[in-house]
C-alpha cells in the first residue's frame, strides 16, 4: 500500500465512523483498521527520506541513475 | 535614326542585368500586406501590396521553412530580399530572404498561431487534465541543473516534503536544443515510469528566452505524458504554451514545487486529527450502544416485575378464598356445638354429664373427619380424574389399533395375488391387461403365478360359448 492509498482509506474510515450509522461490529472493525492505517502512515512518514537522483540518457539510449548526496548539492 | 531590333530574350536579359546590378534593388526591405500566399513544393509564393501597387514575391523552401510563423493573407509584414527579373514570365519579383511581421514580433505571432492550433486540437481542455497525487513518493524534475529554478524547487521540497525521491533530468531550457531535450526528458520519465508527478520548470527570462516552452513539440510531449505534469515557467506574468497544456500551471518554479508536494507539518496534524476523531467516533458509538442496552434491560426488568406481581396477586386471592371457606365451616360447627351445649344444660346433671361427654366425643370425631375430608377431597378428585383420563386414552388407542388390524386382514383377502396363492393363475396380454375370455387371448401372453410370471403361446383355442372355433 502506498502512503497516499493509506491516507485516503484512513480519511474514508474517519468519515464513515463520524457519520455514525454503522453497527457496533463494523465500527470496531473500522476502528481497528483505522489504528492500523494510522500506525502504517506514521511509520512510513518516519521512514521516508528525501533523495535526489540524477537521470541521464546518452545518445545510445543508455540510462544512468546517480544519487546526489545532499552535501554535493550546490546550495 | 534607325531602330535596333532586338529579340524578347535580348530585352529581358538586358533588363535582368540592369536590375541585378542595381545596388538598391539588391538589398531591400519592403513593407506591405501579404495576399495570395501559397505554398508549392515548400516554396512560398505571395503578393505584397499596398493601396496603389502590387509586388509579386517568392521565398524558397529552405528559408520559408525556417520562418518561425506561418505567413498568411492579410498580415502586415516587412519583406527583406532583392528584386530580380523572372525572365520566363517577364516579371520582376521580390526574392524574399526573411519576413518580419509588423506590430507584434514573429515569435509572438508564432505563439498565437500555435496556441490557436492546439486549442482546436483540444490540448487545453480541462476535461483531459490529470489530477496530481496528494502524497507523491517520487517526483520527476525537468529543468536546468544549474540556475535558480532547481534551487528554488529543491529548497521548497526540502522544507515542505523531505520525504520524496526526486528524479532530476537536467535539460537546457533555452536555445535551439532546448525543445528537443525537454521532449526527450519527458518521454524518458514516462518510459521508465519513474515518478508519480513531473515538475517542468524554468526561471524567469524574456519572451524569447522562454520560447522553447512555446514549441509545439514540447506541447505534444506534455499532452502525451501519462504522468501528470505541473509547470512553473518564468514569472507570474508569463504564460507559455507548455503552461496551458500542463495538468496544472504554477506561476513560478517554487509554486510548482508547492503544488506538487504536501506539507509534512500539515500531514502530521492531519494524522493527529484523524486519530482523535476516530477515537471520539468510536466512543460515541459505544455510548449509543450502551444506552440502547440499558434501555432494553430496563424494559426486560419491568416486564418481569409485571408478571411476578400478577402471579402473586392470583396466589394471594386463592389463599384468601381458601381461608374464607375454612372460616365459614368453622363458624357453622362452632354454632352447632354451642346449641348442643345449651340443650345439655337443660338435662339432669348426671345424665347430662354422660350425654354431654358422649355427644362431645361424637362431635369431636365428626369435626375431625370433616376437616380431614375437606383436605383430602381435592387431592382425591385430582388423582381420580387422572386415572379416568389415562383409561379413556388407552381405550381409544386400543380401539383404533384393533380396527386397523381388521382392515388390514380384509385388504389381504381382497388382494388378487392372494387368490394366486391358492393355485389359481392370471392371464395378461403383453401390455399388462387382464385377459378374461378365450376370445381375447392373443398369440403371445403372460401367465402370472403367485411367485412370478411366464411368457406363453396360444396353440389352440376352444371356445365353448360363441360361434367360432379357431385352430392355430
Amino acid at each position: 500500500m502506498t502512503f497516499e492509498e493509506a491516507m485516503n482509506r484512513l480519511n474514508e474510515i474517519v468519515e464513515r465512523l463520524e457519520r455514525g450509522n454503522v453497527g457496533l461490529e463494523e465500527s470496531l472493525a473500522l476502528f481497528e483498521e483505522g489504528l492500523e492505517l494510522h500506525k502504517f502512515c506514521s511509520e512510513k512518514l518516519k521512514e521516508l527520506e528525501l533523495k535526489l537522483v540524477e537521470v541521464q540518457e546518452n545518445d545510445a539510449g543508455d540510462v544512468t541513475l546517480e544519487v546526489i548526496e545532499e552535501d554535493d548539492l550546490p546550495f | 535614326m534607325a531602330l535596333f531590333v532586338v529579340t524578347v530574350s535580348m530585352l529581358t536579359d538586358y533588363l535582368a542585368e540592369k536590375l541585378e546590378k542595381d545596388e538598391f534593388l539588391s538589398q531591400v526591405a519592403v513593407e506591405g500586406e501579404l495576399s495570395n500566399c501559397k505554398f508549392s513544393q515548400g516554396h512560398l509564393f505571395f503578393t505584397l501590396k499596398d493601396e496603389q501597387a502590387e509586388l509579386k514575391g517568392v521565398m524558397y523552401k529552405g528559408r520559408a521553412s525556417a520562418l518561425p510563423f506561418v505567413p498568411k493573407d492579410g498580415q502586415k509584414v516587412i519583406v527583406f530580399g532583392r528584386v530580380l527579373v523572372y525572365k520566363k514570365r517577364g516579371l520582376y519579383q521580390l526574392y524574399a530572404e526573411y519576413i518580419e511581421p509588423m506590430g507584434i514580433g514573429a515569435l509572438y505571432l508564432k505563439f498565437e498561431q500555435t496556441k490557436e492550433k492546439l486549442q482546436e486540437k483540444g490540448y487545453f481542455s480541462p476535461e483531459r487534465k490529470k489530477s496530481l497525487p496528494r502524497y507523491p513518493e517520487t517526483i520527476g524534475i525537468v529543468t536546468s541543473k544549474t540556475g535558480a529554478a532547481i534551487r528554488d524547487i529543491l529548497t521548497t521540497i526540502k522544507r515542505r516534503w523531505p520525504k520524496a525521491t526526486l528524479y532530476l533530468v537536467p535539460v537546457t531550457v533555452q536555445g535551439e536544443e532546448a525543445p528537443g531535450q525537454i521532449v526527450k526528458a519527458l518521454n524518458l520519465l514516462n518510459r521508465l515510469n519513474l515518478c508519480e508527478v513531473i515538475i517542468l520548470a524554468r526561471g524567469g527570462g524574456s519572451f524569447e528566452e522562454l520560447s522553447s516552452f512555446n514549441e509545439e513539440m514540447v506541447a505534444d510531449a506534455i499532452y502525451a505524458s501519462k504522468i501528470p505534469i505541473v509547470t512553473g515557467i518564468g514569472h507570474e506574468t508569463d504564460v507559455s504554451i507548455a503552461d496551458m497544456v500542463a495538468d496544472l500551471r504554477a506561476p513560478t518554479p517554487t509554486g510548482a514545487a508547492v503544488e506538487a508536494t504536501p506539507d509534512l507539518v500539515e500531514i502530521w496534524s492531519t494524522l493527529a486529527d484523524f486519530s482523535q476523531r476516530i477515537r471520539k467516533a468510536l466512543t460515541n458509538t459505544l455510548q449509543k450502544e450502551q444506552r440502547s442496552l440499558e434501555f432494553s434491560e430496563q424494559r426486560l426488568v419491568r416486564a418481569f416485575e409485571k408478571i411476578i406481581t400478577d402471579k402473586s396477586r392470583e396466589a394471594a386471592e386463592g389463599l384468601e378464598k381458601l381461608i374464607k371457606t375454612f372460616k365459614a365451616s368453622f363458624i357453622q360447627e362452632r354454632n352447632r356445638l354451642k346449641l348442643f351445649g345449651e340443650k345439655l344444660q337443660l338435662l339432669s346433671p348426671k345424665v347430662r354429664k354422660l350425654q354431654q361427654a358422649e355427644k362431645l366425643f361424637e362431635l369431636k370425631r365428626r369435626l375431625f373427619l370433616k376437616t380431614k375430608d375437606l383436605l383430602n377431597n381435592n387431592q382425591k378428585d385430582l388423582s381420580q380424574q387422572k386415572i379416568r383420563l389415562t383409561a379413556a386414552f388407552q381405550k381409544q388407542v386400543t380401539t383404533k389399533s384393533f380396527s386397523l388390524l381388521s382392515l388390514e386382514e380384509k385388504l389381504k383377502l381382497l388382494n388378487p395375488l392372494n387368490v394366486l396363492n391358492r393355485g389359481y393363475a392370471a392371464v395378461f396380454d403383453l401390455d399388462g391387461r387382464v385377459i378374461t375370455t378365450t376370445k381375447e387371448l392373443p398369440e403371445e401372453f403372460k401367465i402370472k403365478f403367485a411367485d412370478g410370471e411366464a411368457l406363453a403361446k396360444t396353440l389352440r383355442k376352444n371356445i365353448i360359448k360363441g360361434d367360432e372355433t379357431d385352430d392355430l
